[in-house]
Order: structure tokens, then C-alpha cells, then sequence
């Protein structure tokens, strides 16, 4: 099958478009290991390193693709598309303009921005993309949202690492679908085998900006803190609700676009605070590690309003920025410092 | 509204609590060598929002850069404009205690240091001529030229349990056709109509078309006037250069009062149109460099602007000032004028996408007679940063001028490194030098080069 691959800073891509038009949608993350010098020549330092890894992989990697979306998400994805247009070579690049609102304009605007984009790749590949492939493929990632659902409830209760979960988020957006679906129901099976949530490690809630290393969710569990809830675009922000079954597809993405759990990159924002709210209740966790990468703005204009909301209702929280790299043993120190803060002032230990 | 903002001190208990800050505050902004209707000018909206945010009546509105203040105006809203306020207190370099309380407030080091000058300055109970800024009665942003200017202005408001309006407007990306800008059109056109919603609800007024047109053909002439000045920067000697259009842009910026930016703008072209037919000679400096600088200026650099002068470098255009100036077309109907804006929006100098600028750039060199470029990498604004190197490349490619890139802050001081600046600088004044031989001698051997360069 061939690649569609986007850069999105959160879960703004609309994937099923691409899957209707015979393509298998891949999430570009990068690769921190490889660090970020190709793009450097392009961008300067100071700018999201996540976004410049993205970068990166695109200009080594470009050619294995059949095409690219970015979809406006912060303003690296609006204000590094033309480096990537005049960069990456070799392959056909689109630009999809998702709302920062969420209003009844903004769902109009979407709507349409959405059919131009349906009409642009049409015109590029000379598919056809009608309402039966949109409902297809509406219906297949609901699929993989509904499995997800089950997969990511069960970190509460199971012995889930960090890793194991952080795995199955990465193989969501990155791996063809059909295949995807056979793989988590093998692994829905595995995890529902699994033993009870260990003692001795310290259930959390992880907000802020996308993790996009497993070394970083493995530093949280020799930490002793276990991620149960997130609200991360990789992570439950990609599938806590599932697209409308409508007899209009593209109506059912525009309507799943604006309802599920708000970036930071949204206004309004005060929506993220409830979904965590909402998250925290649900599952009677009480600790939140609100973390930002480096110069990821949105991320960190909103920990200034959210980290003191979530600590005047009693919530145990930890804001950091990180660096992008795969290992931050000065971090350990404060995660484990963090844990012990919850222990002596009484919060859960396990579940 | 009435005492909005009870922590705002008067200028007179600050300067009790605060005299050798504010000293030193006045001694920096004199010595930028304003003018003085200029002065008065800042001054007149400095004072005037203070008595709109003590007024038992007056409604108060604080609006980010590119917000169309028309509408406010129009519903005879004051617009409070707190960035205007942030690069006062940039000119009087007293910014960097003031990021840095922001900071202690959890505002990270990576964040727009405006932003964080406002914040701390209201939290530490600045007043408004050190960049306080007054608690508004609702809160507009847009993010035409950033998502920092939505989010911080959201956060405003919610902290101050205040309505807040964003306008949402669509990035404009190279390789953009007809279709996708009767799109972003279309949407940019709806929010203004939500916006009159808005205003209708918060006010209790009616949208009046008539005063609304009325205003818009006023800023039209307002900003025709202004732009009109940039024709005698690309005399030689330029009539001003960036330390002075810096603040000369704030009555088309701020819009608080279009009649008497209308009457400044035109007493000061008259004003140059006498000068020039009279004695050109006397006005300007030596310019042995002509500058263009991209990005916003260094708010607290007045002295590094007046070593570049000492070199015989003037900056003569900024894409920055020039994109101040928004309502550019005479328009006659609403819808028509909606339209015009929507396209203002996309098409400010200071936010062009890559397609755009790049030959924008190559234009103004040539209308200038610029000898070289300074590309402002700034750290607080990531959007403008954004596609410089590439802007590096093919400048110098196409226009065959030095080109610098030179990495700081716009206000705050901490990212501002004297002595690699300074080395820097050497660098491109020797460039520059050196690339005027070459260009003197092509002439000289019959080929083609820069009249104006050499005959200065």
C-alpha cells in the first residue's frame, strides 16, 4: 500500500481522507536519535526541536512516500510549510488548514477546506474518493479508535507499562490500518492477561506536549510513575471519541474534528482543563505531570492557567519543560521527587 | 471602565515608589531623539487610556497587533493596546526585571518577551508608560501574525473573567491558489460579522454602517498619509530612519485617534515637502550603508542603532513599519470592505509567506537603494524567524548584497550579545564596503551597478 505521510503537531490530520484515497496514513514523528541537523540548515535553533526532527525525517526519508499533508496545527506546522515545500523534494505536498475555533464559521470553513483538499488529491492522483470510500474508511479507523479505547482503559487496572502503552500509540498513526487492527486485538488479548496494576508504582495523568520517544515514558516508570490517563494527540486525544456514523462523511469529520479533547493550539482552550478534569474523576487518579518540550509555545502559554487550576482542586502536579533527547537522568531526579511528594502527602499508590 | 484596573498607579506615585527607575525609563527615551509633536503624540494615547480605563462609562478594549480596530471605534469602545505599552517600556530598558517576574510567575524563557513585559508589569502595578497596561472590559485577538497573540490574550481574559473575541486567520501558505483564498475569505469575512455580534452583545449598541464606513475611510487616509512618507526614505539622504518610524507607526498602529493621526501624518509630509524643495542637503545623515532590516527592531538598542549610524549605516526600510498600515484601498460598500481586510490580513509585510517575500524583499532593495540586509532571527517571534536562512540564500543570489543574520530579542536584552554584535557588524559593514568597490569598478569598466551607491 502506499504511504501518505503528514506532519501534524497534534491530531488535526484528517487520515481517513487519505485512506479513502487508497493510501495508508503515516504519522511523521521523527527520530530523536538522529537529532535534528538536516533541517538546521533550514531552521534555526531555537525553533520546536519536535518540529525540526519532523523535518528531518522528511528530508531523508521523502522518497518512500507517495505523498505529504501538513495540517495547521502551531505556528511551526503554518510557518515551516515552506520550508518543507522549497526542501523536500520528490514528492507532492498539501496544505490543510484546519480552524483554530470552534465555533459554527469555523465548522463551514472546515467543511470546505476539507472538500478542496478531497478535490486536490483527486486531482494529483486521479483516485476517486466518494462517499463509500469516505464511510470505509470512517469506519475502519473508528475500528482502531474503539480498540485503542479498550487497549488504553485497561492501563489503570493491568500491569501496562508506560512503553507498552507508548508503543501501541506510535503503531496507531504510523502503521496501515487493516494490519493495525489485527495487531491490537492480539495485543487487547495480551494485556487483558496481564497481572493487577503493580504495587509500589504511582498512577498519573501526563498532559502537554506530545511525547514522540519511548525512552521518555520509560523514564517515568523507573520513576515509578505510571501514565493511566493523557490527553495527548499521541494518546487519548487520537481516539477518545469515534467519528459519527452520518450519512454525510465529510460532515462526520468535521464534527469529530471539533469534538474531541481540545489541543493546546485551540481557542478556546478551557475545554483541555475539563477533559483532564473529567479524565482525573473518572479513573480517581490525583496526580498530573504537565510537561512542554522546549520552545513549544502553546504548551506552555497553557500550563501558566492549567497547572494552578488543577492545583486549587487538590491535585498533586509537576510542570517541566524537556529537551528533546533520549536521556535526562537530572529529570529522574525530579520525577522521583515528585512521586515521593504524592506518597507523603497521601496520594494513591496503586490502584 | 471605572477603576478597571485598581493597581494602576499614577505616574506620580510610581515615580514616589520608583525614582531612579523612572530616571532612568525618561533618560533612555530621550535619548532616541524624538521629536517633540511626536513625543506629545505617544503621550496624548498614554493619557488617554488611563482616563478611558478610570471613566465610569467609557468601555475598554485590549487588542492585539492586526486586530481591526475599526470595529472597536466604531462601537465607541476604547482600544487599550498593551504591546504598545510593552515597547515603551523596551525603550526605556527596563524590561528585563520585568520578563524575568513574569517568568517567576511560570511564564517560560521561550515565550513572546511582549507578552511577558505586559504580564509583569501589570503584576508588579506598572503604570501604562511602563508598559502596565489597563484591565479592559473585553479582550480581541487574532493570530494573523502569531498563535501567541491568541493565547496570551485569552489568558488575559480568563484571569480577568472577561469576554474575549479571537479572530481566526488562515495561514497563508507559498504555493497558495484562487481557490483556497476565496476559502479563507469567506471565513475571515464571517468572524467580522460574528465580531459585530459580539460587539452588539457587549455594548448594547447597534452596528452603525454609516459611522463604521465612516471610520474605515478615515483610517484609509491615515494610512495612505503614512505610507506616503516612505517615498522620502527612498530619497538619499532618507528622511528617517527606524529609531524614529518605530514610534512615528503608532497613530496608524493603534488607531486611537485617526483625526489627529491624519493631522500629524500630513504636518509632517508637509512639513518634509518643504525641506526637500527648500534644502535636501540639510536633512538626514551621511549615508555611506543603506540598511533594509527585516523582523521586529531591538526596542532597547537605541545605542546599538546609533553605532550602526556612527559607521555611516541607516536603516531606510523595515518591512515591520511599512506593515503597520493596513487599510490601503478606498472602499465604498461594507461587503467590499470586509474583503479588503480579509486581504489586509493575509498580506501584512511583516507575515508574507515565503513566495511573497522573498521578491518583496528583491523589490524594496532595488526602490531603496539598499546595500545591505539585516534578517532580525527573534527569538520571541518564532512565526517572523521562520524561512530567514532561505530569505539569506536567495537574496543574495538575486540582489548581490551582503546579507546578515543576527540572532536576539526585540525587547528582551538578555538575548542581546554586544560584543558578537558588534564583531558581527564589522563583518557586514566590511561586505558591504568591499561589495561597493566591486560595484564602482564594474561602472567604472563600462558595466552596470548601483547609481545611487556610488554617487552618494
Amino acid at each position: 500500500m502506499k504511504t501518505f505521510a503528514y506532519f501534524d503537531s497534534g491530531h488535526e490530520f484528517p487520515e481517513e481522507i487519505v485512506m479513502a484515497a487508497g493510501f495508508s496514513p503515516m504519522k511523521i514523528l521523527g527520530d530523536v536519535h538522529q537529532g535534528t541537523a538536516a533541517a538546521d540548515e533550514y531552521l534555526f535553533p531555537f525553533f520546536c526541536p519536535f518540529a525540526r526532527g519532523c523535518l528531518s525525517d522528511a528530508l531523508a526519508n521523502s522518497e518512500k512516500w507517495d505523498g505529504i499533508g501538513v495540517a495547521h496545527g502551531c505556528d511551526a506546522t503554518d510557518h515551516h510549510y515552506d520550508m518543507w515545500r522549497a526542501h523536500v523534494m520528490g514528492v507532492p505536498i498539501f496544505w490543510v488548514n484546519t480552524p483554530m475555533k470552534i465555533d459554527q464559521t469555523a465548522q463551514i470553513f472546515y467543511r470546505k477546506e476539507l472538500t478542496r483538499f478531497i478535490d486536490n488529491l483527486i486531482k494529483q492522483y486521479s483516485v476517486k474518493i466518494g462517499e463509500n470510500e469516505l464511510k470505509d474508511a470512517i469506519r475502519l479507523s473508528n475500528q482502531v479508535k474503539s480498540l485503542m479505547q479498550q487497549l488504553a482503559s485497561l492501563r489503570a487496572k493491568k500491569d501496562i507499562s508506560n512503553q507498552d502503552y507508548f508503543e501501541m500509540t506510535h503503531k496507531a498513526v504510523q502503521m496501515p490500518k487493516e494490519l493495525l487492527v489485527e495487531e491490537l486485538k492480539t495485543t487487547l488479548a495480551d494485556w487483558e492477561g496481564r497481572g493487577p496494576f503493580p504495587a509500589g508504582k504511582t498512577p498519573i495523568l501526563l498532559t502537554g506536549s506530545d511525547v514522540t520517544f519511548v525512552e521518555y515514558m520509560e523514564l517515568l516508570d523507573t520513576a515509578g510513575l505510571r501514565v493511566v490517563r493523557d490527553d495527548l494527540s499521541l494518546g487519548e486525544r487520537y481516539f477518545a471519541t469515534t467519528i459519527p456514523d452520518t450519512a454525510d462523511p465529510v460532515q462526520a469529520l468535521v464534527t469529530y474534528s471539533f469534538d474531541m479533547p481540545r489541543s493546546a493550539t485551540r481557542v478556546p482552550s478551557d475545554s483541555r482543563l475539563e477533559y483532564i478534569l473529567g479524565a482525573l474523576k473518572d479513573t480517581k487518579i490525583d496526580a498530573v505531570l504537565s510537561q512542554n518540550m522546549k520552545f513549544c509555545e502553546p504548551y506552555a502559554m497553557d500550563a501558566v492557567w492549567t497547572v494552578p487550576a488543577l492545583k486549587g482542586r487538590g491535585y498533586h502536579v509537576m510542570h517541566f519543560e524537556r529537551d528533546y533527547t533520549p536521556s535526562d537522568n537530572q529529570m529522574l531526579t525530579r520525577l522521583e521527587a515528585f512521586k515521593e511528594t504524592i506518597q507523603q502527602k497521601g496520594g494513591r499508590q496503586n490502584v | 471602565m471605572s477603576n478597571n484596573t485598581p493597581n494602576m498607579p499614577s505616574l506620580f506615585s510610581f515615580f514616589r515608589k520608583n525614582p531612579g527607575l523612572y530616571f532612568r525609563g525618561m533618560k533612555n527615551q530621550l535619548k532616541q531623539g524624538l521629536p517633540m509633536d511626536l513625543l506629545t503624540l505617544m503621550g496624548d494615547y498614554i493619557k488617554k487610556t488611563k482616563k478611558a480605563d478610570s471613566s465610569p462609562t467609557q468601555l475598554v478594549a485590549n487588542f492585539t497587533a492586526g486586530f481591526p480596530v475599526e470595529f472597536l471605534l466604531a462601537f465607541d469602545v476604547w482600544p487599550g493596546f498593551p504591546e504598545s505599552s510593552a515597547c515603551t517600556a523596551g525603550m526605556c530598558e527596563i524590561t528585563q526585571p520585568l520578563i524575568e517576574h513574569a517568568e517567576g510567575m511560570g511564564y517560560s524563557r521561550d515565550l513572546c518577551a511582549y507578552m511577558k513585559t505586559s504580564v509583569g508589569a501589570f503584576d508588579k502595578g506598572y503604570p501604562y508608560d511602563f508598559g502596565g497596561s489597563p484591565v479592559a472590559d473585553m479582550y480581541f485577538g487574532t493570530n494573523g501574525v502569531c498563535d501567541t497573540h491568541t493565547k496570551w490574550f485569552e489568558n488575559e481574559a480568563r484571569k480577568h473573567g472577561r469576554p474575549y473575541f479571537a479572530m481566526d486567520v488562515p495561514c497563508v501558505v507559498s504555493g497558495s491558489d484562487e481557490a483556497r483564498w476565496a476559502i479563507d475569505s469567506d471565513y475571515i469575512v464571517a468572524q467580522l460579522y460574528d465580531l459585530i455580534t459580539f460587539l452588539e452583545q457587549q455594548t448594547g449598541k447597534k452596528f452603525d454602517e454609516e459611522k463604521f464606513m465612516n471610520i474605515v475611510n478615515k483610517s484609509q487616509e491615515c494610512s495612505r498619509l503614512y505610507l506616503e512618507f516612505f517615498d522620502y526614505r527612498k530619497k538619499i539622504p532618507a528622511a528617517e530612519y527606524f529609531v524614529f518610524m518605530r514610534v512615528f507607526m503608532y497613530a496608524v498602529f493603534a488607531m486611537w485617534d485617526l483625526d489627529a493621526g491624519i493631522k500629524y501624518y500630513r504636518n509632517v509630509l508637509e512639513k518634509m515637502k518643504k525641506r526637500y524643495a527648500k534644502a535636501p542637503e540639510k536633512i538626514g545623515k551621511p549615508e555611506k550603508y543603506r540598511l533594509m532590516w527585516e523582523g521586529i527592531t531591538l526596542w532597547y538598542g537605541t545605542d546599538f542603532y546609533k553605532e550602526l549610524e556612527k559607521k555611516g549605516a541607516h536603516v531606510v526600510y523595515e518591512l515591520y513599519t511599512e506593515s503597520s498600515a493596513f487599510r490601503r484601498k478606498k472602499t465604498s460598500t461594507l461587503d467590499e470592505t470586509f474583503r479588503q481586510m480579509a486581504k489586509e490580513f493575509t498580506s501584512a509585510t511583516y507575515i508574507l509567506e515565503q513566495d511573497r517575500r522573498i521578491p518583496f524583499i528583491e523589490e524594496k532593495i532595488k526602490d531603496y537603494s539598499i546595500d545591505g540586509l539585516i534578517l532580525h532571527a527573534n527569538m520571541s517571534c518564532r512565526p517572523s524567524a521562520a524561512g530567514m536562512q532561505d530569505v539569506k540564500t536567495e537574496i543574495e543570489k538575486r540582489s548581490k548584497i551582503p546579507v546578515l543574520i543576527l540572532t536576539c530579542d526585540m525587547i528582551d536584552p538578555r538575548a542581546f550579545s554586544e560584543g558578537q554584535v558588534r564583531t558581527r557588524i564589522d563583518a557586514f559593514i566590511e561586505m558591504m564596503e568591499e561589495n561597493q568597490k566591486q560595484k564602482q569598478d564594474q561602472i567604472l569598466s563600462g558595466g552596470t551597478g548601483q547609481w545611487q551607491t556610488i554617487n552618494r
